[in-house]
């Protein structure tokens, strides 16, 4: 509408994820905490690689940080993507504890609105579709590239993804090398430049679990901390989330790219891995009121 | 009523008087410059509330800070000349400007536009092969063969754009449209000619299309397709008391009276006893030449009728009336009728020779300029192929004359195109067609066409005295017809429904008369030269009863239209005329988004842009019962967002929520009384339309500017461009100079570069001597 | 003037079409197809605007249809031919970077899958609607390769929607990326269209008129080739439309010339529009179903109002306009009015089908072999959303089709995938309809 006249758009983000690690969940909680803050728009999540439950797992945590109320009819609403097809990959442990969560009284602890896999939206007309929805969109792949690929390859979507797309991230960590025909494919096909974020930028950005879990004190009960919890392990590698975080703000001068490749700049090492995790483990912002009392039928 | 310098706010009287000579930048004492005079201001002043945070109406003034904008941001400059020359900006409840400041900021700026715009080569712009419209081609029909033909009943209707249907960029000709015009060229070469065959008679109705017009008194407006004798039969329904006298009923077409008849009243005894209706028929038996007529039945100095309560009149028990028309026909006329016909100069019958000239002729007139031997020799060849299918002289000279209407060069204005980029004048030829389609909505006339023949047209006293006499000629009315009922958005009086329960005398005789009213009001304006502040606050109007009554202004009566000279303040211009009150309402009630948008756009030349996506509707229960519509619109200005343009939009149709959703006059809108104030765009208020009225003769320029854009897209067929805006200035200056008189406008517009010359697309191909 | 002694109900022009017509075309002329076998089967698009309250829509369960209630009750009599598919989407009907304008997008985009270029003039650009990309592959074998139909009568002058062209707002199909079709909406003109205007005359004399045409069509041609050759630019393009349209006519002339068909309604063609909007609705309708019932063609598009419609229904007691109703923001009296008046556009769709199937052809009925979708590209008009979209398709496709259930589909799943697939039942294979991904799945369980 009219109102953000003088500020930039935000850039659109598409996140294919396997959401089957904690650094996922947090990119996920990122991804919303810099869009309430108008940095980014959440464009399109996928999920591919994992069974149902990581899509349900998305949704909870789109519904909690958006505190979106509105029924899935409203167009204001983005559908989760996930692949129908058999076989369909297992479910992922960390999303168990967040989505059988239950209050005192027996209800769920978190809303949710995908109830059957219908609810979820078909991967390949999601990923073509959600880079048109910003003029600047940035695609970041933590996951197999089967869709990605299969998306990019659909009529005219190579034209969009020349004009909308900035940059393609593509995570290691989530073996979108499990199907390495489509990433080469993928690598090929698409007409923009294309950054892998290695394992190693993750573990060079490994931050303490129970730093991570301190951090979400503000919210008595939060999807993600409880992902991050059944998680386990020592520490979390921050894999996603310096990959989201990179594509969103490539001269924040934590990052250098040679050859196409990430890689930590070694003095700011701490410095940014405090600065993901906070922006992971923040309280999202509030939106601006909508101002006026307009009348009520 | 009019409007007096008085009224005119001082800084802009003297802002006049302080910038005299725009738009050279000769000036004696230091001239106002951008760095000096204008961007002091803009960062002290204007930029408190156009900045990057707080963007009022969405100007950020931070880009524009450097004089090279004017330039690149000429459109949003102009209208920041245009509100402060209007004192409008800064706003009222601001700190002013000086008079010096505000005059030396115009002045700057005006001699900046000036400067780039010396340098600007004039672009006529280009307008491909233009299509006739639906309009267009009966009127071009009716001029060529002297035949009626309802295209608007016949054609698809024409996409619009720009507000307008014949846009030559949007006029397509698609398949089923072209079935059309091949099927309507036959049955109109067919009428042309005539002396075909007859069908065999029967009856037609036509119900559905018989109007009343009165009390006793029906109508019915149907196309005749051929020469013959037909027979009108008039239906009769009702009866009256046992002591009643019989009653006249005069048949008459279009309006000559053909047969007088008595009918009488009594219930017969049959129908006592049997209680059916009692219904009789009457019939009269005339030659008729086919075309359009109008057909009528009129019970005659009914006396009878004034003691039959109004309620009761339609009742088959208490009266009698006229009910329906049927035609039957056509029959073989007893004696020979000679109908002559406009498109035989000699008898197709005496042979070829004789069928030749036909075609030359009709050629040379339905193609608009001097035929070429090609054309000939395609028109004989049809007619030589129709002859050996053996088929008759007259039938062969029709499939012709079909040819003729399907050829692309009747179908189409299609105007030599120079090369790409290149500038040149249309021909004279080409020019007698756009001035024919402008004023006319029709072909050249013979007149025009030798003028063009002779290439004397475009001489600029032979075009302007050409221009003068084509504006006095009756045909003009097209400009009414079309220019003016796309312009002011009465054309769309016919899809427009209203709600039956709350609007009872709202029915299709309403709506025509509606119509009517507005077209014979611009008819009037055009023809007596008035000034275009008519429009606005013209004093007079022209009625017929059922409007009349809906005005509440006694003293006319019957069907017909009379001019009446207007004593109130109520009405007065065409933009408080029920037609435009209509066309701004909803079905079910007023809207004073729509009327203030209305204005904006058409008076004040500044369209609001769209509205948002969600906007919550009105609450309509409660509007005229526990609250006013306008307090329940206050939540638009609440609502900042909403504010920005609405704050420019209601206040303007509040001044006319007088009127309610057919137009009537009203002082309270259920149980809440109207209240009619509002403030205008720079401050001033009104409280009653009249001072409305007052305050928008004060923007004379914004409104010559909008209606010389609008005529200007109507006159060329385009929409109007940027680089058309030297040219909308001078037709401003020169409607200016010429009093404000609407045909200052259209001889303006007719001299302009745009209406004259014409900028070419065609790359130069190979065969570039070949010409048509 | 054709002059007969009927008055001109509706009821009569049909009766009296269908049984002239039906028999000595049938049996005389196309006796292979009367005999089943390789029937051609028929598609066409019904859309309706404004959204539809789909609270009152979806059926609750998916899989085989139990009793339909709400709007769709009055297609329960023949739910058996019937498949509701849940979750479509035209996905360029969003705004995207475009600004307001939804009702121009939604019908642009519909059976184009197209992103809507949003002007108010002459530009227009958007893409081959479905029915055009089957009609250039199959219309060939029809003296009509298309029929677009409509019942909205009254054109606004000036934008439609928010600076979308009201081209974009009043027409479905789409005959180029810039060239619409506009559909008849003058019961007159569609009788003509479909019988031509000539309707009376003996063979022979009949022949005679169409040898004549065709040769005003080849001498139009080649005065029109001539005069192409010393225009350029847009001016070309005009002219360019032109000449398709004259070679399309003189096609079908040729075609009618060669069929020697004589078609004898016997009786006077609609003379106008009827008041009350179910019998306009019914009138067109039957005259669709008797263009296909004589092969005049295979390919309908009908709109039953264009995009942003504020016709209001006196009929059914509902003057409010329907595009305003349907910004009730909640309210539920409005909401109640628009369901009335999907209700009523659903019922008169059933009377339709109904028609259909008691039409019989060979051994089957006309709709076992036809393909009729029914749909909007909004769902909600309120919010103006283009996903989860109404649609129905109706009928068997000749075998094709196996009806009867509700399939919800995965969100996001382009429209224009039902499309593709309706196309290929044809032996239509288009790379692709607009932004379509694939078949949709699930339609014919064989």
């Amino acid at each position: 509408m009219t109102q953000d006249k003088g500020l930039p758009a935000p850039i659109g983000v598409v996140y294919n994820t396997s959401m089957a690690r904690a650094d996922a969940a947090l990119a996920l909680a990122a991804l919303y905490v810099e869009s309430s803050r108008r940095e980014a728009k959440v464009s399109g999540i996928c999920v591919a690689g994992s069974g149902f439950d990581a899509a349900i797992f998305c949704d909870i945590v789109a519904r909690f940080y958006t505190s979106s109320t509105r029924v899935p009819s409203s167009n204001a609403v983005l559908p989760i993507g996930f692949p129908s097809d058999p076989p369909v990959p297992p479910n992922p442990a960390m999303v168990e504890t967040t989505i059988s969560r239950k209050r005192a009284d027996g209800q769920p602890q978190y809303t949710r609105t995908i109830q059957r896999v219908t609810d979820t939206a078909a991967p390949d007309a999601l990923l073509r579709n959600a880079i048109t929805f910003s003029a600047e969109t940035v695609v970041v792949l933590s996951a197999p590239a089967t869709w990605l690929v299969r998306a990019v390859g659909l009529a005219g979507a190579r034209a969009q993804y020349q004009q909308h797309v900035k940059r393609v991230v593509v995570v290691e960590a989530g073996e979108a090398d499990r199907d390495p025909a489509a990433l080469k494919s993928l690598v090929a096909a698409i007409p923009v430049p294309v950054v892998l974020c290695g394992r190693d930028v993750g573990e060079a950005l490994a931050v303490p679990r129970s730093r991570i879990e301190s951090s979400f004190a503000w919210a008595p009960a939060n999807p993600v901390a409880d992902a991050i919890v059944a998680a386990g392990g020592t520490d979390v590698p921050l894999h996603d989330v310096a990959a989201l975080f990179y594509a969103l703000h490539p001269d924040s001068g934590c990052f250098t790219v040679t050859d196409g490749r990430l890689a930590v700049v070694p003095e700011k090492k701490t410095d940014c891995a405090a600065e993901l995790v906070a922006l992971a483990t923040s309280k999202p912002a509030s939106p601006p009121p909508r101002g006026g009392g307009l009348v009520k039928n | 009523m009019r409007a007096s310098a008085a009224g005119i706010p001082l800084a802009v009287l003297l802002t006049a008087l302080v910038a005299t000579p725009i738009g050279h930048a000769q000036q004696a004492p230091a001239p106002a410059t951008f760095n000096h005079d204008v961007r002091p201001i803009l960062d002290e002043v204007c930029s408190r509330c156009h900045n990057e945070k707080k963007a009022n109406a969405g100007l950020n003034l931070g880009a524009f800070m450097d004089p090279t904008t004017i330039a690149t941001k000429r459109d949003a400059w102009e209208l920041i000349v245009d509100k402060l020359k209007a004192g409008d900006m800064p706003p009222a409840d601001e700190e002013p400007l000086s008079a010096q400041e505000r005059g030396a900021m115009v002045s700057a700026l005006e001699s900046a536009f000036a400067r780039d715009d010396r340098d600007l080569k004039p672009d006529p712009g280009h307008v491909p092969a233009h299509r006739l419209t639906r309009v267009e081609y009966a009127n071009t029909v009716r001029d060529l063969l002297g035949v009626d033909f309802r295209a608007t009943d016949e054609f698809p209707p024409d996409d619009t754009g720009y507000g307008f249907d014949n846009i030559g960029d949007v006029l397509t000709v698609s398949p089923a449209l072209m079935q059309r015009y091949l099927s309507a060229a036959e049955k109109i070469a067919a009428r042309a000619v005539g002396g075909g065959p007859l069908p065999s008679p029967g009856v037609f109705t036509r119900r559905s299309r018989v109007r009343k017009i009165a009390d006793g008194m029906i109508e019915l407006k149907d196309i005749l397709e051929y020469d013959a004798e037909y027979s009108i039969r008039v239906g009769v329904a009702g009866h009256r008391g046992p002591d009643d006298p019989p009653v006249t009923m005069a048949i008459s077409v279009d309006g000559t009276p053909v047969k007088t008849v008595s009918v009488p009243v009594q219930l017969n005894a049959v129908n006592k006893q049997g209680g059916a209706t009692q219904r009789g028929v009457y019939e009269a038996r005339v030659f008729l030449p086919g075309n359009e007529h109008a057909f009528r039945a009129a019970f005659v100095d009914d006396e009878t009728l004034k003691s039959i309560p109004a309620k009761s009149r339609g009742d088959v028990n208490q009266n009698v009336f006229p009910e329906f028309i049927d035609v039957a026909g056509p029959f073989k006329p007893a004696e020979p009728h000679v109908v002559k016909k406009k498109a035989l100069v000699c008898d197709p019958a005496t042979g070829s020779v004789c069928a030749h000239r036909i075609l030359a002729t009709l050629a040379r007139r339905a193609y608009r300029r001097p035929v070429t031997a090609a054309d000939l020799a395609l028109l004989n060849r049809v007619y030589a192929k129709a002859a050996t299918n053996g088929y008759k002289p007259a039938q062969s000279v029709q499939f012709a004359i079909a040819a003729i209407l399907v050829s692309p060069n009747f179908l189409f204005r299609v105007e030599k195109d120079p090369p790409a980029g290149a500038v040149a004048r249309v021909s004279d030829v080409e020019l007698a067609s756009r001035l024919s389609y402008f004023l006319w909505s029709s072909m050249p006339d013979e007149e025009l066409l030798r003028l063009a023949e002779a290439n004397r047209l475009h001489v600029p006293a032979v075009l302007e005295a050409q221009v003068t006499r084509m504006l006095a000629d009756a045909k003009a009315g097209a400009l009414a017809e079309n220019f003016a009922a796309q312009w002011l958005g009465t054309r769309t009086l016919d899809g427009v429904t209203r709600d039956q329960t709350k609007f009872p005398e709202w029915n299709a005789d309403l709506r025509e008369a509606m119509k009517t009213e507005t077209r014979l009001f611009f008819q009037a304006v055009l023809h007596d030269n008035r000034p275009i502040s008519d429009f606005i606050d013209g004093s007079y109007t022209f009625l017929n009863g059922r409007l009349a009554r809906l005005y509440g202004i006694g003293g006319v009566d019957g069907p017909d239209f009379r001019r009446v000279e207007l004593t109130t303040d109520e009405r007065s211009g065409v933009f408080t005329q029920a037609s435009v009150l209509t066309v701004s309402s909803y079905p079910t009630r007023t809207s004073v988004v729509l009327r203030g948008k209305y204005l904006l756009e058409t008076v004040l030349n500044a369209p609001p842009p769209p509205p948002p996506g969600d906007v919550p509707p009105l609450d309509e229960k409660d509007i005229g019962v526990a609250v006013s519509h306008r307090a329940q619109l206050e939540a638009h200005r609440t609502n900042p967002i909403c504010a920005s343009c609405h704050n420019k939009m209601d206040p303007l149709g509040f001044g006319l929520e007088n009127y309610d959703a057919v137009g009537r006059w009203r002082t309270k809108d259920g149980t809440i009384p109207i209240d009619a104030t509002g403030t205008f765009p720079g401050g001033k208020t009104f409280s009653t339309p009249a001072e409305l009225k007052v305050l928008l003769r004060s923007r004379m320029p914004q409104f010559t500017r909008s209606l010389a854009e609008r005529m200007l897209t109507y006159a060329l067929g385009r929409g109007v461009e940027p680089y058309d805006r030297l040219v909308v200035k001078e037709l401003v200056a020169r409607t200016a100079a010429g009093e404000y008189r609407i045909q200052a406008l259209v001889q303006a517009i007719v001299a302009s570069v745009p209406f004259e010359e014409r900028r070419g697309e065609r790359k130069p191909g190979p065969q570039e001597a070949k010409g048509q | 003037m054709i002059v007969t002694g009927k008055s001109l109900s509706r009821r009569t022009v049909l009766k009296g079409i269908g049984t002239t017509l039906a028999l000595p075309f049938l049996d005389a002329m196309v006796p292979a197809f009367a005999r089943a076998a390789d029937a051609p089967v028929r598609m066409a698009w019904f859309y309706v605007p404004n959204g539809i309250d789909m609270r009152h829509w979806t059926p609750v369960d998916e899989g085989s249809l139990k009793t339909l209630t709400g709007i769709l009750a009055p297609l329960d009599p023949i739910k058996d031919e019937i498949l509701i598919l849940s979750n479509l989407t035209t996905h360029w009907g969003r705004p995207l970077q475009d600004g307001p304008g939804d009702h121009g997008r939604a019908l642009g985009s519909y059976m184009t899958g197209a992103q809507v270029y949003k002007t108010a003039g002459a530009d227009l650009k958007l893409g081959i609607s479905a029915d055009q990309i089957a009609a250039d592959v199959i219309g060939k074998g029809t003296r009509l390769p298309s029929l677009e139909v409509g019942l909205e009568e009254a054109r606004q002058a000036g934008n439609c929607d928010s600076g979308y062209s009201c081209a974009y707002t009043y027409n479905l199909s789409w005959r180029t990326e810039t060239q619409p079709l506009p559909p008849i909406s003058d019961p007159r003109a569609l009788f003509e269209r479909l019988f031509g205007a000539d309707a009376d005359e003996p063979a022979a004399a009949r022949l005679r008129r169409l040898s004549m045409r065709r040769s005003i069509l080849d001498e139009v041609l080649g005065s029109t080739n001539r005069l192409q050759a010393t225009l350029g630019g847009s001016d070309r393009r005009k002219m360019d439309e032109y000449l398709t349209s004259v070679r399309e006519i003189e096609q079908q002339v040729a075609r009618a010339a060669s069929e020697g068909i004589i078609i004898e309604p016997g009786i006077e063609k609609p003379f106008g529009i009827p008041v009350e909007f179910p019998d306009y609705f019914r009138l067109m309708t039957d005259m669709m179903v008797l263009a296909f019932k004589t092969d005049v063609t295979r390919i309908s598009t009908m709109i039953v109002g264009r995009e942003g419609s504020v016709r209001s229904y006196p009929e059914v007691g509902i003057n409010d306009g329907h595009h305003p109703l349907t910004h009730h923001q909640g309210n539920m009296e409005m909401l109640a009015k628009v369901r009335q008046i999907n209700e009523l556009h659903a019922k008169l769709f059933a009377e339709f089908l109904v028609k259909m199937k008691n039409t019989p052809e060979g051994d089957s009925n006309l709709l076992d072999r036809s393909m009729i979708c029914y749909g909007s590209g909004l769902s909600d008009g309120n919010g103006h959303t283009h996903d989860q979209l109404p649609t129905v398709l109706a009928g068997r496709g000749a075998g094709f089709i196996s009806p009867g259930r509700h399939i919800v589909y995965q969100r996001e799943t382009p429209v224009t995938n039902l499309f593709v697939t309706m196309l290929q039942r044809v032996g239509v294979n288009p790379d692709h309809i607009g932004d379509s991904t694939g078949r949709l799945p699930g339609i014919s369980l064989s």
